[in-house]
């Protein structure tokens, strides 16, 4: 996977701007010289979504009503053009020319990962950015797994709104029932891919600080209270009518799930310091890229932006190494980094003026 | 609002039918001229004046009880719950079915306000507590509503009958009977499963 040329129309600050990719690009710029805008640019076209909102309106510049992105790059060994057109709320997605109907036909064709500083909030207090972490690489690489979370999510939707509305007692049952079936199959995956985790997360471990064996990751199982249990949801569901009655809303399942991560037996998430918390956060997220090698048989894209910024030097040149390996990188800093020789540099500063 | 304008409204709430469409529809009236637009109008009149509703079933008929509930020749024993008339009128093409159905009229949705309530249960258990029938096949659509339907049924008529069955999965989750052909709902309800 390569990005070669990338155009983009009205999209941040920029009006109309042309920028070519090597195998290794170093973007630089002072503050708010637009160096994330274009790294969210090509990244826009593997999700169709930005990483850091939701509100698509926020990337059209401000005072125009469109931005288009057009992506020349490589993949399998074949050219192809990847455009998007956003205007009135709606996503005009185009291949090699043609129109495609459905933004989902869209999905994985161009498959970028990016490192930045969100990328901590993996590391912590809270599980949302985990679970939905999780959730959304099992869901990349398992399509059966993506169709029972929908599901779950949905009937979960109507379960809590039948114990706050006091509903029917006979329907909450049934969604108990309904729920339970559906996270068989979450909870099968979910754990396999601990397994998975604590492989990976220990092998990188290994290679920044050379020293095995550091890292623990496990499900923590709401039904269960701590370690996961062989028991289905539904029993949960029929000893604890009551309690969830009281609380009006579900309080046991996949949806309340986290993985608990240690490094040498401290929590990260409750006791890390905030380079180790982002050490981690990009750790999960390398994780993410072999995996999607193993799937799809590529290597993705590598954006990093910001994401080493609370890193000390000896790490960040550690993490650069293992990037190395990757074919294509990516990668903003305000300043010059004296360390990346073989970047090629697109300076912002100097292009403006 | 001129008569174009207010036929182009009423047809729009048609079903598939949007602004385009509804325009093709009426340049098409006009090149057909006066007496085809005279049978259109009649006829769809005559249905809607025709047509009743069973008090026993639920489906749609010219008779009141229906065709099918009256008929008499019919295996009483055995009856399929459905969702709507719709689904009535697929099945009997598969001519394979002699029993008797029961028509729902929508599937549990509570977030939609279709509340267990606002669906026919109350009729079914009174059919089934008049004794004759010995199986109940439940025959919904394999979606998320689908099955919380055919789940919160079974509760319901549990120990009321003797076997209760839904039609043989293998027809694709979320898919609607009208886009399903007749072979593999024939082999659904052949192929139809107890339920425990
Ligand atoms: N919709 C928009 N229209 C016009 N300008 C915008 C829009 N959205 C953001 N900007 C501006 O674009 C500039 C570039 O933002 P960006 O986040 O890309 O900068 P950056 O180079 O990554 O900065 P930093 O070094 O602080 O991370 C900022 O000045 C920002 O205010
Ligand atoms: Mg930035
Ligand atoms: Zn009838």
């Amino acid at each position: 996977m390569h990005v070669k040329n990338l155009s983009i129309v009205n999209f941040r600050n920029f009006s109309s701007k042309l920028y070519t990719f090597e195998d290794r690009t170093m973007i630089t710029g002072v503050n708010g010289s637009g160096k994330t805008s274009i790294i969210e640019a090509i990244y826009y076209l593997t999700n169709f979504k930005s990483f850091r909102t939701s509100n698509d309106k926020k990337l059209i510049k401000i005072g125009e009503d469109s931005f288009i992105i057009n992506l020349e790059g490589e993949r399998g060994g074949e050219d192809f053009v990847l455009g998007i057109m956003y205007k009135d709320t709606k996503k005009l997605l185009s291949i090699n020319g043609n129109r495609v109907s459905k933004l989902i036909n869209g999905f994985g064709f161009f498959v970028s990962v990016i490192f930045s500083t969100y990328d901590k909030l993996l590391s912590d207090r809270v599980a949302l950015y985990r679970r939905k972490f999780v959730d959304r690489l099992i869901s990349t690489i398992d399509n059966e797994y993506f169709e029972n979370l929908i599901q779950y999510h949905s009937i979960l939707k109507r379960r809590n709104f039948i114990l706050k509305e006091e509903g029917d007692k006979r329907l909450l049952e049934t969604y108990s029932v309904q729920l339970s079936e559906r996270s068989l199959y979450l909870y099968e995956r979910r754990l396999e891919f601990i397994t998975y985790f604590e492989d990976v997360l220990n092998q990188l471990y290994e290679k920044v600080f050379e020293r095995k064996g550091l890292v623990k990751v496990k499900y923590f199982s709401s039904k269960d209270g701590g370690d996961f249990k062989d028991i289905p949801l539904l029993e949960k569901f029929k000893t604890n009518f009551s309690f969830e009655k009281q609380k009006k809303r579900t309080m046991f399942g996949p949806h309340l799930d986290d993985i608990l991560i240690t490094v040498e037996s401290i929590p990260v998430s409750d006791f890390g310091s905030e380079g180790e918390k982002t050490l981690l956060g990009i750790t999960l997220k390398i994780a993410e890229l072999n995996l999607i090698y193993e799937n799809i048989g590529e290597y993705p894209v590598v954006l990093i932006d910001d994401a080493f910024s609370e890193l000390d030097r000896i790490k960040t040149n550690k993490l650069l190494e293992i990037f190395e390996s990757y074919p294509q990188v990516i990668i903003t800093f305000p300043k010059k980094w004296e360390n990346l020789e073989n970047y090629k540099i697109i300076d912002l500063d100097r292009e403006k003026r | 609002m001129t008569s174009f304008e207010r036929l182009k409204k009423i047809l729009k709430e048609l079903p598939g039918i949007g602004d385009k469409s509804s325009e093709r529809l009426i340049f098409f009236l006009i090149s057909k001229g006066k007496d085809f637009s005279k049978e259109l109008s009649e006829s769809i009149l005559e249905l809607s004046e025709n047509m009743k509703v069973c008090s026993i079933c639920g489906s749609i008929d010219e008779t009141d009880p229906c065709s099918i509930c009256s008929s008499g020749k019919r295996d009483e024993s055995i009856l399929m719950v459905l969702e709507k008339p719709r689904d009535l009128f697929i099945f009997e093409r598969t001519k394979r079915f002699n029993g008797l159905y029961h028509i729902l009229g929508g599937l549990i949705s509570p977030l939609d306000g279709i509340t267990p309530e606002k669906l026919s249960f109350e009729k079914l258990l009174q059919r089934v507590e008049n004794g004759k029938i010995k199986e109940i096949i439940i025959a919904l659509s394999p979606s998320t509503e689908g099955e919380t339907t055919t789940i919160y049924l079974t509760k319901l008529l549990k120990d009321k009958v003797e076997r209760i069955t839904t039609i043989a999965r293998g027809i694709p989750f979320g898919t609607d009977f009208e886009y399903i052909d007749d072979f593999t709902l024939q082999c659904s309800v052949e192929k139809r499963q107890n339920i425990d």
